[in-house]
This record gives C-alpha cells, structure tokens and sequence, in this order.
C-alpha cells in the first residue's frame, strides 16, 4: 500500500505540495490526474526517493520511502523524463539491472523485447522517443517491481503501443498484484484501465475515490451530457467547481 | 557501504579515463626520459620526476582525477540523471561511497602502471650516482652557478651506492605514495567541488577557485598587515618562503617546491607536514562530500550552487577578491590610500556584480542589488575588525621588543639564505655578542620610538623602496630585524624606512655593521659544514632607464673552486672583511641618486658555498647550496689576486677580464652615465 499523508513541498518560496493526501490500495492502479504544474511529477519524485518532503509521511508498506533501500528495490520508476547510460545497449542495461535487482527476470526481460521487437544489441541512445519508453518499461517489468510508478508513460506513443503497454501492467496487477500508479494527461486512456483516481490541483489532492463509485456519483448530476460521465467530464467539472469554491462563486455556477 | 554492480559498471563506462591517463605518463613522461641519449639530461628528467616538477606529469595529475570525478558524479549535474541515479536500489551512502572509489580507482590505476614502469633500472653512470650522492648536479650546457639543480635531501634513498641504480624501489614507492595522495586529494577537491555546484560549469569554477582560497587569505592578512601595522610586513609580496609554503600545503602540484629545496625547507617542512596536511584535507574532504551529498536537494540541480549559505559565502569571496584586486591596482598606479578605498568600493560593487552574474546564470541581477547593502555591511565589519585587531591587539604585539635577558642572538635582514636544518644550524646563524644585541636593541628602539612620524610617511609598509614615482626617485631602506630568544623561538620584524631617517637616526652605522654582513651570509660564521667555495667573476653593465625599467648584460664568467681547508679560511676571511667595508662603500653610492639612472659597469663576483659531501652530515643539516651573492669593487679584485697567487686563475683570464673592464670604463668602480 502506498500512503502520503500531509505532504508538503516548497522550492524557493514557490509551494508545488500542499498538505497533500494520496492513498492507493495494494493490486490496484491508481491514476493521479491535473493540469500541466497541478504537482503530480513532483508526487511521483517524492514516492520514488528522489525528493524528501519539507513535512508530511510518505511510506509504502508502512516503510519509509527516502533513501531506503528495500523500498527502492521493489519499485519501478518510468519517467517521462528518460536516462540510459550512454553507449549502452538494452543487452547490456539488462546485465546492469539483472545485478542490481535481486529480483531481476531474465526470460521476461527476453519476452518483453520480443514483444517489444526492440533490437537487445542496438543503442538505446538510437531508439525513437517510444522505443525508449517501451526499453524504459520492460526494464522497469523485468524487475519484478511490487509498485511501478509511471510518468506520462504514454505521452508521445501510437495506438498500439499504448494499448500493448497497458496490457503488460494489467497483466502483471493480475497475475502478482502489482501496484500501479500512473499519472497522464490522457484521461481517455486512464479511463479505461484506474480502479481510482486522485485529481490533483496546486499542490493539493481535490478528490481521490474508486473510479467506479465516481462515476456512479456524478451520474445523476444533470450537467453531464453522458451518463455515466467520463473522466474526462469529472476532471473538467471537479476542476471548475474548486475554480467557483475558491471565488465564492458556486451559487452562480449552481444557477 | 559499497555496491559492487554499479562499480564495475562506472569501471566499465569510464575506462578510457584511465587508459589515456596511462598512454599520456607513458609516452609524454617516460618515454623522453628513456630515449634521451644524454645521461645528465635523463638524470634531470627524473629527478623532475620524482619531485613532482614534470610539468605534463603535474598536468596529468590533475586532469585525470578531475575527469573521473566529473564522470562519476557528474550525474549531479543534470537532472535526468539524478533522477535515474538516485531511484536505484541503493543508499545515498552507497552511491557516493561507490562513484568515490570508482574515481578513486579510475585516476590512481594510470599511476600504478606508471610507478611500475619507473621501477625498471635506468642504468645511469657511476658519476651521476656520485652527484646523487652530494645531492647537487650541474648541467654542463647551463650558467654554472645560477641553474644547478637540487637534489633533494629530503626523499635521497637510503644506501645508494656508486653505479647503482638511483630509482630503487623505496625512491618510487615514495614518489607513488606523493603522487597517490596527491590524485586522492584532487579527486576529493574536484568532488565536493561538484557536490557544492548545481552544472558542470559553476563546479570547475569552485574547483579552480578552491585551492587558492588559502593563499588569497594569506595575502589579505599580509596586506592588511603591511597596510595597519607597522613593522609587521615584509610588503605584498615580499615573504615568498611563506607565500611558497602556503601555496604548497594547500595545493599538492606545488609540492615539488618545497620538496626540492633543501635550502628553505627541512625534511619535516617539506615533506612530513605536507602528508600529515594532505592525508587531513583530503579526509576532511571526502568526509564533506559524503555529508553534504546526503544534504544535496536533487531539485535544485541546474542552480549555480546547490546550498544557499556556501553559494552566499562564494558570492562574497569572488566580490572580496575583485575588491582587494582594483584596490591594490589603484593604489600601486596613485599610491593615494583615498583612491585605494574607492578602488575598494567601485571593485566590490563590480565583484557582487559578477558574482551574481554566475551565481544566477544571468546577466539580470538588478533584484539582487538590494542584497549589496547586506554583503558591503559584512566587508565594512570585517574591516573595522581587522583594524581594530591590526592596532590594539596585533600593533601592540608586534611593536614590542624582547626582553634583553631573553635575547640569545640577533640577524639583521633575513639573509642570502634562511637556515631551516635543525636548531643547532639556526643558533649559529645569529650573531650573540653583547654589542652586537645592544646595537640592535637601540636601532629597533629608534625606530619604534618614530614610528609615528615614520608610519605616515608615504608607501613605507610596501615592498618596494627604489623606485621612480612621478620622475622623483623614492629610496627607502628595508631593515629586518630578527631575535633569536634563548628558548629557540625566532621573531622577526620588517621596516621600510626613508633613507632620509636612516642616515639621521645613526640606524645606518648598526646597519653596516660586520653582525649585519655575517647574518646575511651566515655561512661565514660556519666555514665546518662547507665542501668548498665556488666564485664566478664576470664584468655587468647595468642600466635603469628614465621610466625606472632595469637592464643588465653580463660577460662569460671566469669560475674558480677552492675547496682546501685552509684557503677557504682564507678566502672566508677576504670575504668578510670585502663584504664589512663595502658596505659602507656601497651605501655611500647608493645614497647618491644619480646612480639611480643610467648605465653602471661592475666588476661582479658572484659566490657559491657548496655543502660538505658527507651524506649523513647533509642529512642532519640539509643546507644544501649557497647562491646569489652580488657584490663588486675592489675587494673582488683582491680575492682575485689571492686566487691567482695560488695559481686557481689563469693569468689570460684576469686580463680578459680587465680589457672588458677597460672597454665600458677607466677603473673597477661603479660609473655612471647619463
């Protein structure tokens, strides 16, 4: 399970976490939705380690997160921001990480690339900006990680990529009851496979619920022109409506 | 502590480090030394190597270390990588222990194999082996006296004997343990240089600001030292022993300095201090780096410098470095002290200016001008306290004279050379007849009791006491005067008087004194510890033109050795007195400014004391040479005469000597010409 409770982040007088919430049950797949800036990148940075919250507890599995090992040994990171070593190889990437992970999965690492049809022996350096995503993640897979955390994961990728690639991670919510974390601005994607969502706005957490029980919520709100509403639409109107509450406006919107 | 995957794979990425590191000793170091035909010639290449004076071998010292700890922490630097970096399943602990011994292994593998290659017997001659021995070469192509090499006693191996081999494994073990501990300390430098900077850019600045950090301290202390107390500077520049020492402890490329010369620096200066320093920097270094690598906040990777309090500290030393700089140049261009303090104001604004330039990576720093105020208020303290310290806590300490029952001996000016060795050498390097100490006590007196006239008077603190300033020529006298109390401890004072308070306070028949020419060149009062005395006579035309420039020519000299006991008494002797005479001699002529302009020829005699061959009395008192000793007129011809009456001199060579005299004037006398 993963937890943040009360986390707070300021970078040079400018607050990018707010007494933030977030909560994500073990063999789900959560998906943290906002704007470009809402935080969610920053959120993500804190669970991986590579942040320290100013106040706030980030724990998975009841563990402290920043520099703890036996945390990071378990996850997968997949930023949108990617880093191979130079000159290296997915072959050897592969060698790198099936030493630094205990639980490394050779024949899945196999699988994956073939998959994948990504060339084991080619630079990565060479890949297009999806090959290198898709090496990123079959990476992140062969680890066998208990929590995978995803950045954008599928910003910039076809179709049917993206559809191969989300096929993976539910494959492995299944079959290992693997925790997912995804945050993405394609809500259309994220509407399909999150069992929750948290709507992030400035730093704060506006609302985190079951996907399912959202929508049976909204459903019988009028505004939406379909029912049940997309997330798309409940990204939009809860959005709005903490636009209209933060100006003393609800009752214009309401009207 | 360590992760063995991610070490072998940083071994693995940055190889090429180490193997052109190796490539660069081998071919641009090793290899011109083996494939000089001319033996002396290897011999000095070696020697330069070992003293760590091989300028591509002190460059490859530094670049290797510094490319390793931009490879393997170069990940600080770009946040792509941090972020990979940091999201692997290992400890900040970890990662830094392991890019540090990564690093670690990457600069010193080139150097093992080069210390190995080093171990393979050279084959010199008995003859170089012998010069090894007395610790001093002359190269055959090179001005006899002035260019030969030290040796250092300092790292000679143990037991040489004739035609062995000189680079035995304890003289290249001992040169790889300086060479490791050196790259080990650059490395530390380069690295927590890199843990403070935010881009690759801002870190080699820190890294190459860093090592000059303490001899920008030391110059500011002895700036505001020659500027605020009287008596205690030997001018901005002038205390080079120091200076040399300074720079040495703090920066292992310039170890070589002190190492090699035996003259200044004894073993425990040159070479103990040095590793017990480099060991503790180096120590405190990584120790730093492992501390503030834990602190480092990825999210600020880009920014200039990583933590708010050291980038404040960098701001105000490169402002404070700007300011003392356009200072000190307006008053050496005015020699107005108004004009230096407005020097010092326009510097530091300029400073702060470009300080936060970098700082900020942007030429936009006007919102950063209110801060200007806090920084200039912090530079106004420290000067108000450096005053106040300079007058009532330093002033009183250094205007005070030792108690006469305390005073063993006494030197005035620090001499042709400064007598490190033990204390036995120092004693005799003071001159302790009571007449002798009265006479210093009286002109120190004299001079403190003026000292209020004489530290107004213009530019007296400052190193520099002849020269032309707006056409006027300025002379000044330098007096150092140096007791030596009878626990050993040593206190020095420097003054620059007007010559015009020399000649009416009597300070000037003190000054020509025989205790002042005996502790200028103490080797006079310690005949025992000389091998023999090397002279070198030549005729030198000298020129100060109208702008103050100096201009010298010097004829081929005519080079004598006398090393039988009993003539070198002798010629001691012929010395002291030819010294003890003209110096009121020469005084007499520098008193008259004429001289000051214009052409000079001089009958010169240039004096080398070699040091007595005894290896283990060499390693006791490791004085090594003696050189520079400058003086013409008379006397030099007299000792010349003596030299010639026991047949040292050819005939032919005097009259060479003589004619040349004869082509630029009537007589050996100083001639002036306008």
């Amino acid at each position: 399970m993963i937890k943040i409770e009360n986390l707070t982040k300021d970078f040079d007088g400018y607050t990018a976490l707010n007494g933030l919430n977030l909560s994500v049950s073990k063999g789900s797949i959560y998906g943290l939705v906002g704007v470009n800036g809402a935080g969610k990148t920053t959120v993500i940075k804190h669970l991986a380690g590579v942040y320290r919250g100013d106040e706030g507890v980030i724990q998975i599995d009841g563990e402290d997160v920043y520099d703890n090992v036996n945390v990071k040994s378990k996850m997968g990171y997949v930023t949108d921001d990617l880093y191979f070593f130079p000159q290296y190889s997915l072959q050897m990437l592969g060698k790198f990480y099936a030493k630094m992970y205990s639980k490394w999965n050779e024949s899945r690492f196999a699988g994956l690339l073939e998959l994948m049809e990504l060339d084991a022996k080619r630079r990565v350096g060479r890949f297009s900006k999806g090959m290198q995503k898709q090496a990123a993640l079959a990476l992140s897979l062969s680890t066998m990680p208990e929590f995978l955390l995803l950045d954008e994961p599928i910003d910039g990728l076809d179709p049917i990529v993206r559809k191969r690639i989300f096929e993976w991670i539910i494959d492995d919510v299944a079959e290992r009851k693997m925790t997912v974390l995804i945050s993405s601005h394609n809500l259309k994607e994220m509407d399909g496979i999150c069992d929750t969502v948290g709507i992030i706005k400035r730093g704060t957490m506006l609302i985190e619920k079951d996907l399912d029980e959202l929508k049976a919520e909204m459903s019988n709100n009028p505004e939406f022109a379909h029912q049940p509403p997309s997330l798309d639409e409940i990204f939009i109107h809860v959005y709005e409506s903490h636009d209209l509450k933060g100006n003393g406006k609800k009752v214009k919107a309401n009207a | 502590m360590l992760n063995k995957a991610l070490l072998i794979e940083q071994l693995k990425r940055f190889w090429a480090i180490s193997v052109l590191a190796t490539l660069v000793y081998l071919l641009a170091v090793y290899a011109p030394m083996v494939s000089e035909p001319d033996a002396w010639r290897a011999m000095r290449r070696l020697i330069d190597i070992i003293t760590m004076r091989n300028e591509i071998m002190i460059f490859t010292l530094l670049l290797t270390p510094l490319l390793a700890a931009f490879c393997t922490f170069g990940f600080l630097f770009n946040k792509k990588k941090a972020t990979a970096f940091y999201t692997l399943p290992i400890s900040k602990s970890q990662l830094f222990a392991t890019n540090a011994l990564a690093g670690i292994i990457l600069s010193l593998i080139p150097l093992i194999i080069f210390s190995i290659v080093l171990l393979l017997p050279l084959g010199f001659h008995d003859d170089i082996a012998q010069a090894w021995r007395n610790h001093a070469l002359s190269f055959p192509d090179a001005n006899p006296i002035n260019l030969q090499e030290q040796i250092p006693a300092t790292i000679l191996p143990s037991g040489v004997t004739e035609g062995a081999p000189i680079n035995v494994p304890s003289v290249i073990g001992g040169f790889f343990l300086r060479m490791a501990l050196a790259t080990l300390f650059y490395f530390a430098m380069f690295m927590l240089a890199f843990t403070l900077a935010g881009n690759g850019i801002v870190g080699l600045l820190v890294a190459g600001v860093k090592p000059l950090i303490p001899i920008g301290l030391f110059y500011i202390v002895s700036l505001t030292g020659a500027f605020f107390v009287f008596g205690h500077g030997t001018g901005l520049f002038g205390n080079w022993i120091l200076a040399s020492m300074v720079m040495a402890y703090f920066n292992p490329v310039f170890w070589g300095d002190v190492m090699r010369d035996p003259i200044f620096f004894t073993r425990t200066e040159a070479v103990i201090i040095p590793y017990i320093l480099y060991i503790l920097m180096t120590a405190g270094m990584f120790a730093s780096g492992f501390v503030l690598s834990h602190r480092r906040k990825p999210e600020r990777t880009g920014d200039s410098i990583v933590f708010r309090p050291v980038k404040n500290v960098l701001i105000f030393l490169v402002s404070f470095a700007i300011m003392l700089i356009v200072a000190v140049i307006m008053y050496s261009a005015t020699e107005s002290i108004a004009v230096m303090y407005i020097g010092a104001v326009v510097g530091f604004v300029l400073g702060y200016v470009v300080a936060q330039m970098i700082a900020e990576k942007s030429i936009y720093v006007m919102h950063k001008m209110k801060y200007l105020l806090h920084f200039g208020g912090v530079v106004v303290g420290l000067y108000v306290f450096v005053f106040a310290f300079t007058q009532f806590g330093m002033g009183f300490y250094v205007n005070h004279i030792p108690d006469r029952d305390q005073i063993y001996g006494i030197r005035v000016d620090e001499g042709a050379h400064r007598l490190m060795g033990d204390l036995e050498l120092r004693r005799r390097a003071f001159v302790t007849d009571s007449d002798s100490i009265d006479a210093a006590v009286q002109a120190h007196q004299t001079i403190l009791d003026n000292r209020r006239y004489l530290h107004r008077a213009p530019n007296t603190n400052l190193d520099s006491y002849r020269r032309f300033v707006n056409g006027v020529l300025q002379m000044r006298e330098r007096v150092t005067i140096q007791y030596m109390l009878l626990d050993g401890q040593i206190i020095t004072r420097n003054y620059v008087l007007p010559i015009s308070f020399v000649e009416s306070s009597g300070i000037y028949t003190f000054l020509d004194s025989e205790a002042r020419v005996l502790t200028q060149n103490s080797l006079l009062m310690m005949p025992d510890v000389l091998h023999s005395w090397e002279f070198s006579f030549s005729v030198l035309t000298y020129t100060i033109d109208a702008h103050g420039e100096r201009h010298w020519r010097d004829s081929n000299p005519v080079r004598v050795i006398v090393s039988d006991p009993e003539q070198m008494v002798i010629v001691s002797d012929l010395l002291l007195q030819g010294l003890v005479a003209s110096a009121a001699e020469f005084r007499t002529q520098i008193h008259d400014p004429s001289i000051w302009r214009g052409t000079t020829t001089s009958f010169e005699l240039n004096v080398g004391a070699w040091p007595r061959e005894d290896l283990a009395h060499q390693r006791a008192h490791p004085i090594g040479s003696w050189r520079g000793l400058h003086f013409g007129g008379v006397y030099a011809e007299k000792l010349l005469d003596q030299l010639a009456e026991w047949g040292l001199v050819l005939e032919h060579d005097i009259e060479t000597l003589h004619e040349l005299m004869n082509m630029e004037s009537d007589e050996f006398v100083f001639q002036t010409t306008h």
